[in-house]
């Protein structure tokens, strides 16, 4: 598959259209979504609270700020690492740990009257845990809370430190997501050095023993010029190492400087791998196009606590 | 006469005016879309807020907007 050059250009229906298309086109906000918005980022900054929302400029910030809900991203808003798909800034956070983060957190958990929240984080190679307390701490925060929200942690690799891992793991979240983002054959080219494809498989084998009660989950990222036989070969061995639930969504372009998307797959190609998704096994499986890792994630949970 | 200016579109600063889908003196009925305007990532269809007609077009194809900059009026 050809990786296009600058503006990127696909092929639909033997018509080269040289824009995004159409089912990726999203509604502005209403003025209540506007009100939504202005009330969660308020409180974001009253207690210096960081989102993914922001730093990957995703396409569902309006929607889902709008009903008051966000990714929190803890541990500071520069990664260590530079994968290529990603728009959160690249640097060194020279050690720096904000022990408050997690009790401020909780505080606006509470405030915001949040039944399901998702946590992520930057990766930190800068620390000796790779952040795994900080983040264990904020999951248990919350999990002890008033509210009893849902916790859904979305974690790094943590470099596959097993005393990282089971500390995590032993936080007590409801839902355990690390993502895989692509398949084999790219995932050297695509995410940063530190990361790898095995590695990645891992550590969710690792989360899916360490933390047997939980919903290990993974996500895809397509559009990057991987082919049907590798997202399929990445599906079985997400399945074989555990995994219940994926997520897939079309790669988007964050900055000039991210590699430019390969291609548009159509609604219905998104339709088809949740198909073969749910007959390798999953028991859940959420794609389309604008589909990404925490979207609509309380709705997956809330069916599968009901079926 | 209405001002339809950018909404607030979450973290973002500025966006890049792709296309309006109605044009100088056009009718427009309230939520139809308008104008379509587009960041690195994702491409945001904006509605009218209010039936009219679409007066002026202020802030023209290829145009830079910022948030709650005036776009067009209806009048």
């Amino acid at each position: 598959m050809e990786v296009c050059r600058g503006r990127c250009a696909t092929v639909l229906e033997g018509r080269l259209v040289n824009e995004r298309p159409q089912w990726l086109k999203v509604r502005a906000p209403s003025p209540k979504e506007t009100e939504g918005m202005k009330i969660l980022r308020d409180i974001l900054a009253r207690y210096h609270l960081t989102t993914v929302c922001q730093g990957a400029s995703c396409p569902n910030a309006v929607e889902c700020w709008g009903a008051r809900t966000a990714t929190f991203m803890l541990l500071g808003k520069l990664c260590t690492r530079a994968c290529r798909f990603c728009g959160i800034p690249t640097g060194d956070p020279g050690g720096v740990v904000d022990w408050e983060e997690p009790a401020r957190l909780r505080a606006a958990v509470d405030e915001l009257g949040l039944s399901y929240v998702v946590l992520t984080s930057v990766d930190r190679d800068d620390l000796e845990d790779n952040g795994a307390r900080l983040f264990a701490t904020a999951i248990a925060g919350i999990k002890g809370g008033s509210e009893q929200s849902k916790v859904e942690a979305l974690v790094p690799d943590f470099s596959g430190d097993e005393e990282a891992i089971t500390a995590v793991a032993a936080a007590g979240a409801d839902v355990i997501g690390h993502n895989l983002e692509t398949v084999r054959r790219l995932s050297p080219h695509l995410r940063d050095r530190r990361a790898g494809y095995d590695l990645s498989l891992h550590v969710l084998g690792q989360f899916r023993r360490l933390a047997p009660a939980s919903i290990i989950k993974s996500s895809l990222i397509l559009g990057m010029g991987e082919t049907q036989a590798e997202i399929l070969q990445a599906l079985r061995e997400l399945h074989n190492a555990g995994v219940d639930a994926v997520t897939f969504g079309q790669y988007l372009q964050p900055t000039r400087e991210a590699i430019p998307v390969a291609r548009y797959l159509l609604p219905e190609e998104f339709d088809e791998i949740a198909r073969v998704a749910r007959r390798i096994g999953f028991r859940f499986v959420m794609a389309g196009p604008l589909v990404r890792s925490s979207y609509h994630a309380s709705n997956m949970f809330k069916r599968e606590c009901v079926s | 006469m209405t001002e339809v200016r950018l909404p607030d579109l979450g973290e973002i600063n500025e966006v890049t005016v792709v296309d309006w889908l109605r044009q100088e003196g056009e009718t427009v009925v309230a939520g139809e879309e308008l104008v379509e305007v587009e960041t690195e990532k994702t491409t945001f269809v904006v509605e009218a807020p209010q039936a009219g007609k679409l007066a002026l077009i202020v802030k023209k194809k290829g145009d830079k907007a910022q948030i709650n900059e005036l776009l067009a009026r209806i009048s």
